[in-house]
């Protein structure tokens, strides 16, 4: 975790070290906000730190992050985020620069939120073997709330589809991975296991880098992260109609709700995915898991005490 | 023995007459390879967008001298936590000052462009670097200006110093 920790100053980080102990395989984020005690979010339960961070401490914060080269995450800043090595997502917030109506810049950041990356090894096992018939993989649709595991999963998912699973052999798998969060690419190469067969496109916006993967590296399954957007959906017909399977996750309390939203329409005209998997994740109950067929028939249902 | 004496003089004074010489020659060098690292850190930024420590390296790397042996002690700093950039620029500059020939305007405008280097968008980036150029390239003028002036000027009056001396010693 010295990567995380490396972030605060140095009375945060020893409390932050002291209260930690040996419990950051639990820990899913830390929440900073300016002038309040500093928030850590475990599996079961949260708890505070008594320190917070003032300005200086949160310049010291911004220039770790950055490594002092700001410069490189204009983008990052606009869609409110950076990934550090390790794979850790750490989202801002703070006041919006607007250029022409369009976010310009994020400046005066007040909030960050880290969230661990957790690389959760066999995590999928249980998911994948519903997801072939006979040797090819489905098209298939993750759905959770944030927070509840779809990252890992879909990490797994490429790990297991990339060595292969008792009845299917190993595919070649693309990873489109827009905000490096899948593989944690650190210059290009992953450092989360995502499987023997699989290509990794980091950074790369998601439409474009279906095409690219598409057109030069012939894949078998294609996975990306998070589809929103009405461009990622056309792209992802196209990976469609070009007979690739399509492995995607997306924001949603639950399938139903993902169904309804405008932007995702066109995915469900055309009835692309033949499986549905709902992750959803409770404090009490912890992570758990259910696969639907494209007509709604459950076909299992999991419960997992860890995450 | 006299003889020998006044050739030993002479000579020591035209010495140092040339290192003189040497010195407006250098200060002319380092600037241009500083001008030269100010352009390597822009495409650095907007090309490959490496992170500060990386362009230093690269810099140190592919220039030599004074100028390479401080982005090489930048990089190196930058390897463990630092709280204030500036800061460390500005030792480094301190340190720069006092092992090159650069002079104290020379040092302000590189310890203004430190103020500035890494908390800004490639684009004000760009301009910081630009305007710098622009007074490096000021001052690169001036450098050289002063070498054609008293490039010869000091040589000889090193030698004729010299000879001046030993005339009135003898």
């Amino acid at each position: 975790m010295e990567e995380i920790l490396r972030l605060f100053p140095t009375p945060i980080k020893e409390k932050l070290t002291k209260q930690m102990e040996n419990r950051w395989q639990d820990l899913l984020e830390i929440r900073l906000r300016m002038f309040k005690p500093i928030e850590l979010n475990f599996t079961h339960q949260v708890e505070w730190l008594t320190e917070s961070i003032d300005d200086a401490d949160r310049n010291y914060i911004l220039n770790q992050l950055s490594e002092h080269s700001l410069y490189r995450y204009e983008e990052e800043l606009r869609e409110g985020y950076i990934t550090i090595e390790g794979g850790h997502r750490v989202g801002l917030a703070g006041k919006v620069t607007l250029a022409d109506n369009r976010v310009k810049s994020l400046k005066f950041i007040t909030s960050f939120n880290i969230r661990i990356a957790h690389e959760k090894i066999g995590v999928a096992q249980g998911i994948v073997r519903y997801l072939n018939e006979n040797t090819d993989y489905l098209h298939t649709l993750i759905v959770g709330a944030p927070q509840s595991g779809k990252t890992t999963v879909l990490r797994d998912i490429a790990r297991l589809m990339g060595n292969g699973i008792e009845n299917v052999p190993a595919k070649k798998v693309a990873i489109i991975d827009e905000r490096s969060e899948i593989a944690a690419s650190k210059n290009g190469i992953p450092q989360f296991d995502v499987g023997m067969r699989t290509d990794v496109m980091d950074a790369c916006p998601k439409s474009s880098g279906m095409m690219m993967m598409l057109r030069s590296m012939s894949p078998e399954v294609i996975l990306v992260d998070e589809i929103g957007k009405e461009i990622d959906v056309q792209a992802l017909l196209d990976v469609f109609h070009a007979g690739v399977t399509i492995v995607c996750t997306a924001h949603g309390s639950s399938i139903e709700e993902v169904k309804k939203r405008r932007s995702l329409k066109h995915l469900f005209h055309e009835d692309i995915f033949k499986r549905y998997v709902f992750l959803s994740f409770q404090q009490a109950k912890g992570f758990q898991y259910e696969i639907y067929d494209e007509h709604g028939n459950r076909l299992m249902k999991m419960l997992e005490k860890e995450r | 023995m006299k003889l020998i004496g006044s050739i030993l003089f002479i000579t020591a004074c035209s010495w140092v007459g040339f290192d003189v010489s040497k010195q407006l020659n250098k200060r002319a060098h380092e600037l241009r390879s500083f001008i030269y690292s100010l352009q390597l850190i822009e495409a650095e930024m907007a090309y490959s967008r490496h992170t500060l420590k990386d362009i230093f390296l690269n810099v140190k790397r592919k220039t030599e001298g004074e100028v390479a042996s401080f982005y090489g002690r930048l990089a190196e700093r930058l390897k463990k936590p630092v709280t204030h950039f500036e800061t460390l620029w500005h030792d480094e500059l301190t340190l720069l000052k006092k092992r090159s020939t650069l002079k104290d305007n020379d040092i302000h405008i590189l310890s203004q462009f430190g103020k500035n280097i890494g908390n800004h968008t490639i684009e004000e980036q760009k301009k910081q670097i630009k305007l710098t150029v622009f007074y490096l390239q000021k001052q690169l003028d001036e450098a050289i200006d002063q070498k054609n002036k008293y490039d010869r000027t000091v040589k000889s009056l090193g030698f004729l110093f010299g000879l001046l001396i030993v005339l009135i010693l003898i």
